[in-house]
């Protein structure tokens, strides 16, 4: 074994010349030849005229390779965790989500988005002086470990290309100062972000690909993360703009508040927060308060939900945006017996579910202008047993021994949600439709 | 019961001659000579009066209990015609195995031409010395009749498989649709530099397998380096050659390794068992996965992954089939006792599922399908126990009316099972259905019963299928099949033996909703009605079994489980 087990290992090549480009991951890094020969055997087959997908390993180990643009070479690793080891010593539960095939793909496709997000395409793919890229690759290692150590467990984009959202209690008039706090930027593209989360974007935010909305939300978390009040940053869009850079403009407007425009070459960072950002902002400050106050349930206080709901996912399946929520925080019900798992488990749970669902009975649509790049093709076909159904499989559920958990799909919307092992079977059906029909309700997402 | 015994008794013991001392006329046998053959005497003795009712069969069966083939047309029987080559045996008859050849009765020259007025002018109850050619050939061609069947000592009247002729098979499956067996050598020797020297077998030759084959380096290296990159042995791959979706599983063993590789159609969870279960299988017939090296062993080989594969996909004359189809069959490929219902048995849990495992792998024809078949040794051959044990152990599969196993009674005593309104725990597909269909549209549309371990399978069966063929669209049993695969995998990740992963918890119950909206017919005005149903595994307590049911949305769950409670005696 190379490294700590259950940790997750990227290694980043060219693609023609297999040299390494960077590796990041698992605290021990492989040896030389061990990505050697990871990248030769790619190689190998692809001389033959095979392409080595993934591979797995007893005990959960994985790998998965992809090529994007014939030019960079991506490998995830991810350890095998050996049956009754270091289970007293990690204290909870490993999160193993982590290494499902769906979320190894899935990754690496987000650090691919991320490479050409900080750098550009050119770069990548016209790459002359290898020396040079390695080092301007640098700067994407921070996006990229947030990729990798998944810091905030509520976010669930990178794994779902959907936008997470906070849905606010008075919409309204945040739409609307985003709007105009956009326009007036000589923008189309603004985005609010409370927590991490968009609260409201232009309508063009939205035209974005879902990929680069989680990505972009993704780069405002870090920028935020850093303390800087406002921020001036070079983005290439993966998808609407790879050549070309843009420049995002965030502002703080309260801890856990920000604001985001994508620009050209005006206004000036110093321009627009002088001048703009007060009008817009500053009659809005109870309210963003409000949404705040929100936290992590991410659902205004108006969207009632019944006790026995853990946890939930719900996804539009249309526009491509998510709510994951946590309503009431496990410790509420500190004398349940069997005890409901921690919130961390909580998140860890619906995320396996969630890849349950979507590897075996739930199809996921692939958003329009994602691109095709080489092996992208066959990303929807990977899964093992979703194609096969001759008839639509709506709703699912499994029960284990810690808890009980339920998913619904509808042709605008997919719900998952965990119960605590209290809940009776038979009414997971009711609880799942009326959590779905109370927030439709009151908030029309 | 109608036993034909055969009348043939051993009255002597056998007596060797070798062919130089041999009593029968060699030099007017020319065929003879051709093979390093053996002549031997038998004494029988003989009774045509005992024969009764069966005078429609040949005296060759009915008198000696030997069988034959029809007689091919085709070019196979060419050399052949007018020799009486025992290509089937009843048990007990003299000769001792297939590919015998009878020379003479009472040293009078037979063939097929003149066999049936010999035997007929055996009148009283007599002795009569027979003559029979039998190869020595030590694992080689036991007579030209059989080539295929080397070296097992009985060989069973092998049914053709489809699209397999004489001359060419056609491939399974179509030929681009990529799948394969390979067997590698993992020792490189690097003096000898000799082309593709570590394939030590492969099947098939097609073209889409030959780039498996032209991969095989992928196989051998992940194999050889990824248990130290993420610290476990390799299980699957998953591969793309010329656009197909294909896993590939492995199995390791000293230094050769087994890739077999399928279409993505076969779920990779039931991939791993499959070639678990080959495996097994492989070790049951030879011992080792040491016969892949021997090439005596190849035409057998070959037709055993010519039989795995076409289990596993579609064949190639059915392209409109739904990809589920297969589904049904993978699933219940697990069971033991599916074409095989399990009676009784006294073996132990490990024996049974060897002997079942043979019986899958070999799919010999049902004895039933033709009377004169009854009776007939099937299977007759030495096994390789996996519940290792002192001694040499062989496999014997007899259909029921054996004489030689004086199985009468026990026949009798199925009969009466089978025919019983119900039985618990056996077969009582009949009144389940009714415990749940009140009205008059069934709200029960399928349901699988299954223990391995005792090998039950309860199903419905094929008429009740017809019954409700109304009601539902036939893509569903289909369907059901796909989703109990799903189940069965999802319950396997986390069966509370294993250990489990961690971060993994145990499940205890799993259910899918689905919804068939029926197409639209062009003129119809009113649609038929969209069906939704639930396929549910139940996990019931205290007796923990596989129960699958498939239902309409409209009834509750808890109804189901408590009829499947009652109707199969789980409730005490």
């Amino acid at each position: 074994m190379m490294f700590q087990e259950g940790s997750i290992q990227l290694v980043c090549l060219t693609a023609s010349s297999g040299v390494p480009l960077f590796t990041r991951g698992a605290s021990r890094q492989l040896p030389f030849s061990i990505i050697g020969s990871l990248n030769g055997v790619h190689m190998f087959g692809s001389g033959q005229g095979v392409t080595l997908s993934s591979c797995e390993t007893e005990g959960g180990g994985r790998v998965v390779w992809r090529v994007f643009q014939d030019s960079v070479m991506l490998i995830a690793v991810n350890a095998s965790q050996q049956a009754g080891q270091g289970v007293e010593s990690s204290g909870q539960g490993v999160e193993s989500s982590k290494g499902e095939r769906l979320h190894l793909q899935r990754l690496l496709e987000n650090v691919w988005n991320c490479m050409v997000m900080v750098l550009g395409q050119d770069e990548l793919v016209n790459a002359k002086n290898l020396e040079r890229l390695k080092r301007d690759l640098r700067s994407c290692f921070s996006l990229v470990d947030e990729l990798l150590e998944e810091r905030r467990p509520g976010i669930l984009g990178h794994l779902t290309h959907c936008a997470d959202c906070l849905l606010p209690p008075q919409p309204v008039p945040l739409q609307e100062a985003v709007q105009s706090f956009a326009k007036a930027a000589d923008s189309e593209f603004g985005c609010l972000l409370i927590h991490g989360r968009v609260a409201a974007a232009t309508e063009m935010w939205w035209r974005l690909a879902p990929q680069e909305i989680v990505l972009l939300s993704a780069v405002m978390r870090a920028l935020s993360d850093s303390g800087a009040a406002s921020c001036d940053y070079p983005v290439f869009l993966p998808q609407g703009s790879p050549t070309v850079a843009h420049r995002l403009l965030r502002f703080q407007l309260l801890p856990g508040a920000d604001v985001c425009v994508l620009c050209g070459p005006t206004p000036s960072l110093h321009g627009a927060e002088s001048t703009l950002v007060g009008r817009f902002w500053s009659p809005l400050v109870d309210n963003l308060r409000d949404c705040l106050a929100i936290g992590e349930r991410c659902l205004p206080s108006s969207v009632t939900l019944r006790p026995d709901v853990l946890a939930l996912l719900l996804i539009n399946r249309e526009n491509h945006r998510s709510v994951s929520c946590m309503p009431a925080p496990s410790c509420a019900y500190p004398q349940r017996d069997p005890p409901s798992p921690s919130e961390a488990r909580c998140w860890e749970l619906l995320k396996r579910f969630y890849i349950f669902c979507m590897t075996r009975y739930f199809k996921q649509e692939e958003a329009e202008g994602t691109t095709e790049e080489e092996g992208g093709t066959h990303q929807g076909n990977t899964e093992d047993f979703v194609n096969g159904f001759s008839h639509q499989p709506l709703k699912c559920y499994v029960i284990t021994d810690e808890c009980k958990s339920f998913a619904l799909q509808t042709p605008q919307h997919q719900l998952f949600l965990l119960t605590p092992l209290t809940a009776p079977t038979f009414a997971l059906n009711t609880i799942a439709a009326q959590t779905l029909s109370s927030i439709i309700a009151a908030t029309g997402f | 019961a109608v036993v034909r015994s055969t009348l043939a008794r051993i009255s002597g013991r056998k007596r060797r001659e070798s062919r130089n001392r041999g009593g029968a006329r060699e030099d007017s046998m020319p065929w003879v000579s051709a093979f390093k053959t053996q002549l031997k005497t038998v004494l029988v003795y003989l009774n045509p009066k005992r024969l009764g009712g069966s005078a429609a069969l040949p005296l060759l069966e009915s008198l000696l209990g030997v069988l034959r083939l029809p007689c091919q047309p085709d070019g196979a029987s060419v050399g052949r015609e007018g020799r009486l080559t025992v290509d089937g045996l009843i048990p007990g008859s003299p000769a001792s195995k297939c590919g015998d050849v009878l020379v003479a009765v009472d040293d009078v020259e037979v063939s097929s031409e003149n066999i049936e007025q010999v035997l007929a002018s055996v009148l009283g109850p007599t002795q009569v010395r027979l003559t029979l050619a039998t190869s020595t050939n030590p694992g080689g061609a036991s007579g030209p009749g059989c080539p295929a069947m080397a070296s097992v000592p009985v060989v069973p009247p092998v049914r053709p498989l489809p699209g397999e002729d004489a001359c060419r098979p056609r491939p399974v499956g179509g030929g681009g649709v990529p799948h394969a067996v390979m067997y590698l050598s993992l020792q490189m020797d690097a003096k000898s530099p000799r082309d593709e020297e570590e394939i030590l077998y492969q099947y098939p030759a097609s073209e889409a397998a030959a780039r498996l084959k032209g991969a095989r380096g992928i196989f051998m290296t992940l194999c050889d380096m990824l248990d130290s990159v993420t610290g476990g042995r390799v299980v699957s791959t998953l591969l793309l050659p010329d656009k197909h979706l294909v896993h590939v599983g492995y199995w390791k063993e000293g230094d050769a390794l087994l890739v077999v590789g399928l279409p993505a159609e076969v779920p990779l969870p039931c991939l791993q068992t499959l070639v678990g279960d080959a495996v097994r299988t492989l070790r049951v017939m030879y011992g080792s996965l040491a016969a892949f090296g021997r090439t005596e062993h190849t035409p057998q080989l070959d037709r055993f992954f010519r039989l795995f594969f076409l289990r596993l996909m579609r064949p190639s004359d059915s392209p409109l089939a739904p990809p589920t189809d297969n589904c049904r069959s993978i699933f219940l490929d697990g069971l033991p006792a599916l074409r095989w219902l399990l009676i009784a048995n006294h073996l132990p849990q490990e024996d049974l599922l060897d002997a079942c495992l043979y019986m899958r792998h070999h799919d010999p024809p049902p004895p039933a399908a033709s009377r004169r078949s009854v009776g007939q040794t099937l299977v007759w051959r030495e096994v390789f126990l996996q519940r290792s044990r002192p001694g040499r152990h062989f496999l014997l599969i007899v259909a029921l009316t054996a004489a030689l196993l004086r199985l009468e009674t026990l026949e009798e005593a199925v009969e009466e099972r089978l025919s019983a309104a119900a039985a618990p725990r056996l077969f009582c597909a009949d009144w389940f259905p009714q415990a749940l269909s009140a009205g008059a549209e069934s709200v029960l549309f399928h349901y699988v019963l299954v223990e391995t371990v005792r090998g039950i399978f309860i199903a419905p069966t094929p008429t009740e299928e017809a019954q409700l063929g109304g009601s539902i669209p036939p893509s569903l049993i289909g369907n059901f099949y796909r989703c109990c695969l799903s189940i069965r995998a999802l319950f396997k990740e986390n069966t509370p033996e294993q250990e489990r992963p961690r971060g993994a918890s145990r499940v205890k119950e799993h259910g899918v909703l689905f919804q068939h909206v029926p197409e639209n017919g062009t003129s119809s005005r009113k649609a038929a009605p969209t069906l939704t149903y639930w396929v549910i595994r139940l996990l019931p307590e205290p007796v923990p079994q596989e129960v699958y049911v498939c239902f309409h949305d409209s009834v509750p769950p808890a109804p189901v489980e408590t009829a499947f409670r009652l109707s199969f005696g789980l409730v005490t």
